[in-house]
């Protein structure tokens, strides 16, 4: 049974490169740099070898950690994310659990993730070889340590498959799992700050020791600090816990094997809104559907949100070096990256944009529809920006000018994406699934069509970001003077925009739906 | 160009890659029929009607849908069919009822008419007390019957319905045959595809059988029929043995 479920895995992992040749590519690259990331944490923990036993401890531990927590936690955030050996696929095979659970446990390892992760295990040895009994030590703890981990995976995601497979817990783990990683990515920008206390940090790490995501990776430094017995203890416990938490694993997918419950359905209250009481006709129907959209796809939220880390980010860095003058241009940068995005709507579509294609909605009809929502949307958030970021600079007065520059890059953005999206179509991938995957083969794509998009966006921008700046040094009169040529020539590119991007539209309705149908 | 002919199909050619899935199909669904679509799976029945919809570019033939070319005037010829495609996400992240109110006003109605026409067809097709769900949660049969509701709200000419019974239950069923029985009575005309011989016996005067890409039976439902059951026939056509293997094991 447990070669038969290995090769099962093995058999799925190579289907699963028999894609188009892009998609292949953007695979192996995926696996490469999984591999590499696994790579050079195995390398991190050899040259861990030469630290002294506190440090290598201190650094090992909540890596362990941080490993065990992530394999646990990432399955039920980011679905997608190796669902092929799903218990719930053999609830109607005559199999017994007990005999399931050693060879999908195997199985779990069998995959970049895996193989990555016993890298990193594997080179924990290394660290430790201060001595026949450490080395020993760290054999065994490696080893509890990577069973652990597929242990922990498989216990939430059986636990929670109930609740994982509503949707709306799918697509609120997919908005979490973006913000918690952009966190991530933010907190050393904050740490660098403040001088860290070290005592703290140890005090930290000790305690994770004794957690059981800890325990197994804490045993090796005992050994190697004479503290043997407690290090042996340590190994017992996580020991224990891998075999106490594979029976009740046993026991979860017996209960996953004889009732496999699906999601409900949820019930969408849909009051009366402004929506309501839009105009008739094609345009604001376009308007209010998409408006819709901004607020129940989280795939616009995801983008927004992207917006939103993107400008403070920069903003973050720029004020621990003391410099708060780069403020200055978040009301242009929001404009443009938002305009940006609007470029993703037809691939947000997907399939659906059948139904414009089926009822012969004008090319122009769509482009001023999406345009309108999205224009609604955006103004106040780059209208906020802007003039925050006059005011962070410490150069309130500049608002005129900051504002001028904001709403061109956001109406040159939008125009931009109107014909970009209709050029240079591409898939996205669906609501509630991986984020972080892309969409194999449309990658290529939609990174020529949004560079193409900035570089458009931002030529028109230009003029009113040059005398925003002209306003800043030297030139007083180009403050207000940049907020009038805005006025005018914003709307301006927004309407070329939509001209020619709705007569692309005309042109190339299939071809458009056969590039961002893709997706499925 | 006969006037008479509610959908002409001229010689139509589509090839992905290396498969030709449409070779020189001819077809002409003459006004007020209501034309059954038949073909084994992979023969080319989707392909054909995208084809005749606007949604794939053929790479030869024409396309007239009650005399205007779908590809030279787009607009009108659209304006006057209602389709159920198959294998199509619609805007899924609208509550079924948002989702009609939406194909109406997207063909220009006014709102007054879309809203009363709305409620009436929630009401036919069962599905009222669903109507504030988002769609994306509905069961396939429900996603069929909103999908169906979105192609007859402007009051369609010729009626494209690609599998229009699959996963519906039988009173609904029941409930779209009377509904497209009044849109032929009405004049309009109705195609369908379908896999089930006795729903198109029962419901079709006229039916094509599409085999590799092109057509190699139509006309009237009895000159097709011969004297024979439609699945005879149907069989004979597309070339596959009624004989059935024997499976002794299986008795054991």
């Amino acid at each position: 049974m447990v070669a038969l479920l290995v090769s099962l895995k093995l058999r799925l992992l190579r289907g699963s490169l028999r894609g188009s040749l892009s998609q292949r590519i953007g695979l192996i690259l995926a696996a490469l740099g999984g591999l590499g990331l696994g790579l050079s944490g195995a390398a991190g923990m050899v040259a861990l070898r030469w630290a002294p036993v506190d440090l290598a401890s201190a650094v090992l531990v909540p890596a362990g950690t941080v490993l065990v927590t992530g394999w646990a936690v990432v399955p039920l955030l980011i679905s997608g994310v190796d669902q092929t050996l799903d218990p719930a696929r053999f609830a109607l095979l005559p199999v017994s659990s007990r005999r399931l659970v050693p060879g999908l446990l195997l199985a779990g390892l069998v995959g970049v993730p895996g193989l990555a992760t016993a890298l990193v295990a594997a080179a924990t040895v290394v660290t430790w070889s201060r001595g026949v009994v450490p080395v020993l030590l760290a054999i065994g703890s490696a080893a509890v340590g990577l069973l652990m981990c597929v242990l922990a995976s498989r216990l939430t995601t059986t636990a929670a498959a109930r609740v994982i497979s509503s949707r709306r817990f799918r697509e609120l783990g997919t908005v979490l799992s973006v913000v918690l990683l952009t966190a991530f990515a933010l907190w050393p920008l904050l740490l660098d700050e403040h001088d860290v206390d070290y005592d703290q940090v140890e005090a930290v790490y000790a305690a994770l020791g004794w957690t059981p995501m800890g325990l197994a990776w804490a045993a090796p430094a005992d050994a190697a600090t004479g503290h043997l017995w407690r290090g042996v203890a340590r190994l017992g416990i996580a020991a224990g816990i891998v075999v106490l938490g594979a029976l009740v694993w046993t026991v979860l997918l017996d209960r996953a094997l004889t009732d496999t419950a699906s999601g409900g359905m949820s019930r969408a209250r849909v009051g009366s809104s402004v929506l309501e009481h839009l105009p008739d006709g094609p345009v604001w129907a376009v308007a209010g559907r998409s408006l819709r959209y901004w607020r129940r796809d989280p795939r616009y939220l995801i983008a927004l949100a992207g917006i939103v880390v993107g400008t403070l980010l920069p903003l973050l860095l720029s004020w621990s070096t003391g410099s708060r003058i780069i403020a200055v241009g978040m009301g242009p940068f929001v404009g443009i990256m938002f305009g940006i995005a609007t470029g993703n709507d037809v691939g947000y579509d997907g399939s659906a944009f059948t139904t414009h294609l089926l009822l012969g909605v004008r090319g122009k009809t769509d482009r001023w529809g999406r345009a309108l929502a999205a224009v609604a949307v955006g103004l106040p958030l780059v209208a906020v920006a802007s003039v925050a970021g006059a005011v962070l600079s410490g150069h309130g007065p500049l608002w005129p000018a900051s504002l001028g520059a904001g709403t061109a890059g956001l109406f040159g953005g939008i125009g931009a994406a109107a014909i970009g999206s209709a050029l240079l179509p591409y898939p996205v991938p669906e609501a509630g699934s991986n984020p972080f995957n892309g969409t194999g083969g449309g990658g290529a794509r939609a990174a020529l069509a949004q560079g193409a998009v900035f570089s458009v966006a931002s030529a028109f921008a230009a003029p009113s970001v040059g005398l925003l700046i002209a306003a800043l040094c030297c030139w007083p009169p180009a403050n207000w003077l940049g907020l009038v040529l805005s006025l005018v020539t914003a709307p301006l590119a927004l309407w070329a925009g939509i001209e020619i991007g709705g007569v692309v539209m005309d042109d190339r309705g299939p071809e458009i739906l056969a590039s961002v149908r893709k997706s499925t | 160009m006969t006037v008479g002919a509610a959908l002409l199909l001229t010689d139509l050619w589509k090839r992905f890659g290396e498969k030709v899935a449409v070779a020189g199909l001819n077809l002409t669904v003459p006004a007020g029929s209501f034309y059954g679509l038949l073909g084994p799976n992979g023969a080319g029945k989707t392909t054909t009607l995208s084809l005749a919809t606007g949604l794939l570019r053929p790479d030869a033939g024409t396309v007239h849908i009650l005399g205007h070319d779908v590809w030279r005037d787009p607009v009108t010829a659209k304006s006057l069919i209602g389709v159920l495609p198959d294998g199509v996400k619609l805007f899924d992240r609208l509550s079924g009822r948002e989702l009609v109110i939406y194909h109406g006003l997207l063909r220009g109605m006014d709102r007054p008419t879309v809203l009363h026409r709305t409620d009436e067809l929630l009401d036919t097709l069962g599905l009222t007390e669903d109507r504030d769900s988002l769609v994306i949660d509905y069961s396939a049969g429900m996603t069929k019957k909103i999908a169906l509701a979105c192609a007859l709200i402007h009051a369609p000419k010729l009626l494209l319905l690609d599998e229009p019974f699959e996963a519906v239950d039988p009173v609904s069923a029941a409930a779209i045959r009377a509904i497209l029985l009044q849109v032929v009575v009405g004049g309009g005309t109705v195609v369908l595809s379908s896999h089930v011989m006795e729903l198109v016996e029962r419901l079709c005067d006229h039916v094509a059988i599409v085999h590799l890409g092109r057509i190699v039976a139509a006309g009237p439902l009895d000159d097709v029929r011969a004297g024979a059951t439609l699945e005879q026939r149907f069989a004979e056509r597309v070339g596959a043995s009624t004989e059935t293997v024997d499976l002794e094991w299986l008795r054991s």
